[in-house]
């Protein structure tokens, strides 16, 4: 509840003085590689939010966005493994280190650190973040590993070949200035 | 025989692809406004009522986004929209506008309320 409501906070402050950019339908993409079945899923319904002055990022996501190739396997994501009845939303709620607001005019990485939540746990996750500069903001494009024991998520014996323990996660994010009156 | 059928009928449950939501039933009919106002008003009691359900929404586009997949942006109420992710690509899209009715499971509030596997009605 906290960290939804700083998303909200800074998604309603910044557009005070205007320097924010912002994705609505940002991508994140996650990959099981497993000795029985690799397993990919894609989700579109990702909002992100990041202070120009500050460098604080937001980023939320629907854990239902998930689309699966199987219907099987989708059904079993929501109701086995991150209960999305239960806990909706995926958050990140962090900084940009070492930020400067040039930083986001030019192609390079960057490191942010914060608070990730999933299945109602928070954890700390650092990682870097390629910056590609567009005519409208700025690409941001992160891969990290979550460990899926870290956020109690519980895989049944039965299926534990079929699912990695570790999965690697993909954010592609297109963040346009918004203007702001 | 039996072992065959159970086979075939383990392999299509087991590789059955995501299914738009047109010809699932309903559990709400209602208006873009009354949806997006819901999830307005309490978020908490929208999920509770509206998550994981097949929706039939009816309202006016505010715009259709494209890419993959493609969107349709109702206008719902304030700055709280109805976004609906098509499942199949319609033969005919309509225009910025017009009223359309479309289904699709609910899968939560970001700024607005977002529909999976959709499906333009009518």
């Amino acid at each position: 509840m906290r960290i939804i409501l700083t998303i909200v906070i800074l998604f309603l402050t910044v557009e005070v003085n205007g320097q924010r950019f912002v994705e609505r339908s940002g991508q994140a993409t996650f990959f099981s590689e497993a000795p029985l079945e690799n397993i990919s899923a894609t989700n579109d319904q990702v909002l992100a939010v990041t202070d120009q002055t500050t460098g604080e990022v937001a980023v939320t996501m629907l854990m239902k966005g998930f689309q699966f190739r199987k219907a099987l396997m989708q059904e079993h994501f929501n109701e086995s493994y991150v209960e999305s009845d239960k806990f909706p939303k995926a958050t990140f709620t962090g900084t940009l280190l070492d930020y400067s607001p040039e930083k986001l005019a030019k192609r390079g990485t960057i490191k942010v650190s914060g608070d990730l939540t999933i299945h109602g746990i928070t954890r700390n996750l650092e990682t870097e973040v390629t910056i590609i500069p567009t005519n409208s903001g700025f690409r941001a494009e992160a891969t990290f590993e979550v460990i899926v024991a870290d956020f109690e998520i519980e895989i049944p014996d039965v299926v534990s070949e079929n699912i990695a323990r570790v999965v690697e996660v993909t954010i592609n994010l297109n963040l346009q200035k918004e203007n702001v009156e | 025989m039996a072992v065959v059928v159970t086979g075939i009928f383990i392999a299509l449950e087991v590789f059955r692809p995501p299914a738009s939501a047109a010809g699932e039933e309903a559990a709400y009919i209602l208006t873009a406004q009354e949806l997006a106002a819901a999830y307005a008003v309490d978020e908490q009691a929208g999920n509770e009522k509206f998550l994981g359900k097949i929706l039939q929404v009816s309202g006016e586009i505010h715009e259709i986004e494209g890419g993959t997949p493609l969107t349709v942006v109702l206008n719902g109420q304030g700055v709280t929209r109805v976004r609906v992710e098509l499942q199949v690509d319609p033969n005919h899209l309509p225009e910025a506008g017009s009223e359309v009715i479309v289904k699709g499971s609910c899968s939560g509030l970001l700024l607005d309320v977002v529909l999976n596997n959709g499906a333009i009605i009518e």
